[in-house]
C-alpha cells in the first residue's frame, strides 16, 4: 500500500509539472502572437516612419531596420523555446502515463487479491 | 483512486491537451461524436468528424470518434469535468476578447473625438492620474503614437491609427466569431455527455433495485 501511496504522489507530482509547462506554452504562444502582429505591423511602415521604444518610463526612438530586426530576433528566440518546451511537455506526458500504467497495474493486483 | 483511474484512461485529455484552447484561431478541437450505435451512424460520424476539422495536420492529433455508450459511468464523469472545464476556459477567453475589442473601439471614438484640428490651439485637460488633471494644448492634431505591442510605438497620422484599429477589431471579431462556433459545439457535446450519463446512471440504478 506504501508503494500504492508513494506512486500517486509521485504521479501527481508529474501532473503538477506537466501543468506548468503547459502553462509555459501558453505564455510564449501569446507572445508570439504579439510579436508576429508587431512584425507584420512593421511590414507594412514606411521606412522613415517613427518608431519609439518603450524603456521603463520613456519612448526611445529608434531606427525601424533595428526596431524590425529586434523583434525577427525576438520571433525566434520565442520559436526555439517554444520547441524546448514542446519537448519538456512530450518528456513529461511520456514519464507519467507510464506511472499511471504502473499505478493500475498495482490497483488490479490488489483488486485480484481481495478476491 | 477512482478518479485517477478513470481520467484519461480513454485518451481523451492526451489528445485534446488544454494549451491547443489557448490558440484562439485554431481547430474546433477534437470532435466528440456521441449517438447511436448502429454502425452505417458510426461511418457518417466519422466523416463528419473529418470534414469539420480544418485543423492543421501538426495542431491536430488523430480525430477520435468514440461511442460515448460504451464508457462506462466513472469515465464519462471524467469526460464531462473535462469539457466543463474547457468550456469554461472558452468563455473567459472569449469574455477578453471582447473587452479587447471594445477598447480597440473607444481608441477609435477617441481619435475622432479628442484628435482633430478643430481641437488644435485649445486648452484641455491631461489626465496624470484618474483624478488629477494639468491644463494643455495640442500641439499637432495630425498625428498619434500608437502602441502596437510589446512595447513598440509608432506615429501615425489619424487617418491611418483609425485605419489600423478598424483592423484589429476586425481580426479580433474574426476570432469572436471562430470562438463562438467552438463554444457552441463543446456546449453541444457537453450536453449529449450529460444525456448519456443520465441514461447510464437510471440503468445503474434500475438493475440495483432490480437485483
Amino acid at each position: 500500500m506504501a508503494n500504492l501511496q508513494q506512486l500517486s504522489d509521485e504521479y501527481s507530482d508529474l501532473q503538477k509539472k506537466l501543468q506548468e509547462v503547459i502553462e509555459a506554452r501558453q505564455r510564449l504562444d501569446a507572445q508570439l502572437t504579439e510579436n508576429q502582429a508587431v512584425q507584420k505591423e512593421f511590414k507594412t511602415l514606411d521606412a522613415d516612419a517613427n518608431i519609439y521604444k518603450l524603456i521603463g518610463p520613456t519612448l526611445i526612438k529608434q531606427d525601424k531596420d533595428e526596431a524590425t530586426m529586434n523583434v525577427d530576433k525576438r520571433l525566434d528566440f520565442i520559436e526555439k523555446e517554444i520547441k524546448r518546451i514542446e519537448g519538456q511537455i512530450a518528456e513529461f506526458s511520456e514519464v507519467s502515463e507510464k506511472k499511471k500504467a504502473e499505478i493500475m497495474q498495482i490497483q488490479m493486483q490488489q483488486q485480484a487479491q481481495q478476491k | 483512486m477512482i478518479g485517477l483511474q478513470a481520467c484519461r484512461q480513454h485518451n481523451f485529455c492526451s489528445t485534446n491537451p488544454p494549451h491547443q484552447l489557448q490558440r484562439l484561431q485554431t481547430t474546433p478541437s477534437t470532435l466528440l461524436q456521441a449517438s447511436s450505435t448502429s454502425s452505417s451512424n458510426k461511418l457518417s460520424n466519422i466523416t463528419s468528424a473529418v470534414t469539420m476539422s480544418k485543423a492543421p495536420a501538426a495542431a491536430s492529433p488523430k480525430q477520435q470518434t468514440l461511442d460515448l455508450s460504451t464508457l462506462s459511468i466513472q469515465n464519462l464523469s471524467a469526460v464531462k469535468k473535462q469539457l466543463d472545464e474547457e468550456l469554461e476556459h472558452l468563455t473567459a477567453s472569449f469574455q477578453k476578447l471582447r473587452t479587447a475589442q471594445a477598447k480597440f473601439k473607444e481608441c477609435v471614438k477617441a481619435i475622432q473625438n479628442g484628435v482633430n484640428p478643430g481641437v488644435e490651439g485649445k486648452t484641455i485637460l491631461i489626465p496624470l492620474t484618474q483624478s488629477l488633471y494639468v491644463p494643455g494644448k495640442l500641439e499637432d492634431a495630425g498625428n498619434v503614437l500608437v502602441d502596437v505591442g510589446t512595447g513598440y510605438y509608432v506615429e501615425k497620422t489619424t487617418e491611418k491609427a483609425i485605419t489600423f484599429y478598424n483592423d484589429k477589431i476586425k481580426s479580433v471579431g474574426g476570432n469572436l466569431d471562430d470562438l463562438e462556433k467552438i463554444i457552441t459545439q463543446k456546449t453541444q457535446n457537453t450536453k449529449v455527455v450529460e444525456d448519456v450519463l443520465r441514461q447510464k446512471v437510471l440503468q445503474a440504478n434500475a438493475a440495483t433495485s432490480t437485483s
